[in-house]
């Protein structure tokens, strides 16, 4: 327990840093492009436009999932897992590829993995908006539901928190790591449920099957957000699912920290 | 040097069959060299008592990190970088560190500024420390500008701070316009000179300067000299590893002379500096061959040091307790092992959730 409270509470001294490290890395990423930041949000627009264009209207031509219509369901989807992927791909490279620069003064380099979660917040907000208005457009109505957005918000600050802390340090020791999360996240976008409903498409026949899949934390953050805007569902419905994301959280923080602290100093050593 | 020494083929088994007119202090009476006496009494700032590091020549991810892990199984050739290194420097003091290529000097400086970790001894540092090398820590594709922002954000300084201070480090920096380029475009010496104009605006309380000086040209090296006696000026412990032995001689009170992983000597610059130069000169009329045999028997010994060695030596130092020796002898921990509650965590952890797994998927709760 000493090591999550070691790693977390240099997360908190060093919160201001994480976030102006994190402004300047946007700024500084596209430098060079004249639409600057914006490609940040003109990026993932697209790419959800284009599964809306695939699933919604090629192959399923538009109908309703969970009662919701389909594009709502799929736009506060795709712009959940855009922010998850994106943020937990970058945190696993994020210390091997920061060790040469700042093994050299006295930075806290746990606060890299997070560096690269706020990075993807503010485009993850502005996704997450056009994912709204086009949802309420399409008919849905904001109800009291939405709130739960903050509890599922925090939850993701601490499922990334855990797995970019772990991801990133077993990276460090076997770069071999990075390409097998790369080729393991492939599969789990489509076990995210981000742009289809697994247990529908498998149907009742196989429930149990379609249960153990929406068991993944990618599934459970994406359908949390999705219950907050669509209003399908609440925090409390789905205790069983609610104990084992935060335990396998919890498993993960408790391993990363350790380790992490076990190796850092031996980081420079092995890049 | 008679002729006929200067013949003599130089064996690994015989370390000290030269004549050499410098030999190693034991490393157990280092902390008796006349550097360690603190003159004006001013408090301990760094303290390092028989400092190893040993690198491991296994070439696979797996064998470094078992050899991290298991220091002792690991039966990969080893090199010891540094054979244990003590030494005491104080508040203010400018300490030169001179040596021949890959007898350890950067080793020790990595060390002090915490970019590596010691295999096994005791460091104390009292303060901020800020290393300064030539190379390190600029991104190619960002400005001079962006840089200076950048790494003075890592440092943990806010944006207000960072404005107020930008424009002098630019200006100290002489870059002119070119501290808008990028810094893929710089030559060294544009780069030491800004990352040297960034360090000195840290305000560290142990500066390490690792050869930067000796790429800038002479008006920036005097610029920045004097900058250092601001510095010391104000109280602040320098470290200065340079081959310019001028600049040494110039602007450091002390000096260590490290060879091969040992400190040979440590005392007051003008003293040092000349039995280096003496040895410099010793060695420079060697045979080719005997230098290259010299040079294998040394590195060898490198190799061939080992943590028993290491112990021996630390025994016969009486400047240390019973206690201590054991603590200093011992390697330094590679963080915890998970303790046993944490252990337990884990596996109730894992039941929990296993338990979850079997509710949600079984019984569709």
């Amino acid at each position: 327990m000493r090591e999550i409270w070691l790693v977390l509470r240099e997360q908190i001294k060093y919160f201001p840093v994480m976030l102006r490290l994190a402004r300047y890395e946007t700024r500084a990423k596209y430098k060079d492009h004249s639409l600057g930041v914006l490609w940040d949000v003109i990026n993932p627009v697209m790419q959800i436009a284009t599964y809306w264009l695939v699933f919604g209207i090629g192959l399923r031509q538009g109908g309703t999932t969970d009662g919701v219509p389909y594009v709502g369901w799929l736009v506060i989807g795709q712009a959940t897992w855009l922010f998850l992927n994106t943020s937990f791909m970058d945190a696993t490279w994020s210390i091997r590829n920061n060790v040469r620069q700042v093994s050299k003064m006295n930075f806290p380099i746990s606060i890299m993995p997070t560096v690269r979660t706020w990075i993807n917040v503010i485009p993850f907000a502005i996704t997450l908006a056009v994912g709204v208005l086009i949802a309420v457009g399409s008919g849905v109505h904001l109800t009291m539901h939405a709130f739960q957005f903050v509890y599922y918000f925090l939850a993701m600050l601490a499922f990334l928190h855990a797995l970019g802390i772990f991801n990133a340090t077993i990276t460090v020791l076997f770069p071999d790591y990075q390409q097998l999360i790369q080729t393991i996240m492939r599969f789990v976008f489509w076990f995210s449920g981000a742009v289809i409903d697994i247990a529908a498409k498998l149907g009742p026949d196989h429930a149990r099957i379609g249960r153990l899949i929406e068991l993944n934390p990618f599934y459970y953050l994406i359908s949390g957000v999705r219950d907050s805007f669509l209003s399908t569902g609440w925090i409390w419905d789905h205790p069983s699912q609610n104990l084992a994301f935060w335990m396998f959280v919890l498993v993960v923080l408790l391993l990363g920290s350790h380790l992490h602290l076990k190796f850092r100093a031996y980081f420079a050593d092995l890049v | 040097m008679t002729e006929d020494s200067k013949k003599t083929v130089y064996t690994p088994t015989d370390p000290r069959g030269l004549n050499e007119p410098f030999l190693p202090v034991s490393i157990a009476k280092q902390i008796d060299l006349p550097g360690n006496d603190n003159v004006s009494g001013a408090p301990l700032k760094v303290s390092g008592r028989y400092i190893t590091k040993e690198y491991d020549m296994g070439t696979s991810r797996n064998e470094k990190i078992q050899a991290i892990l298991n220091p002792l199984k690991s039966k990969k050739e080893k090199f010891w970088g540094l054979k244990g290194i003590s030494f005491d420097v104080f508040e203010g003091d400018v300490v030169g560190v001179v040596g021949v290529n890959g007898s350890g000097k950067s080793t020790l400086l990595n060390i002090l500024s915490g970019a590596l970790m010691e295999t096994s001894g005791r460091l104390i540092l009292k303060g901020k420390t800020s290393l300064l090398s030539v190379w390190d820590g600029l991104r190619d594709n960002l400005t001079g500008l962006e840089n200076i922002r950048l790494k003075s954000l890592m440092m943990g300084l806010s944006n207000k701070e960072i404005d107020n201070q930008i424009n002098d480090i630019a200006e100290f920096s002489e870059l002119g316009k070119f501290i808008k380029q990028p810094v893929k475009n710089y030559s060294s010496g544009m780069r030491s000179k800004l990352g040297f104009a960034i360090a000195v605006h840290q305000n560290p309380d142990i500066m390490i300067i690792d050869e930067a000086l000796s790429v800038g040209d002479q008006t920036f090296t005097r610029k920045a000299l004097n900058k250092m006696q601001e510095f010391k000026a104000a109280g602040k412990t320098i470290f200065f590893v340079s081959h310019a032995l001028g600049q040494i001689e110039e602007f450091t009170d002390k000096t260590m002379w490290i060879q091969y992983g040992e400190l040979r000597a440590y005392g007051d610059t003008a003293t040092i500096l000349q039995e280096y130069k003496d040895w410099t000169k010793w060695y420079n009329q060697l045979d080719d061959d005997v230098k290259k045999s010299y040079v294998a028997a040394r590195k060898q010994a490198q190799n061939d040091f080992n943590r028993t060695q290491l112990t021996d030596r630390i025994v016969e130092d009486n400047h240390l307790s019973d206690a201590d020796k054991k603590k200093i002898a011992r390697d330094n921990a590679v963080g915890g092992r998970l303790t046993w509650w944490n252990w337990l965590l884990l596996v109730i952890g894992t039941g929990i959730f296993a338990y979850a797994v079997y509710l949600y998927v079984y019984l569709g709760r």
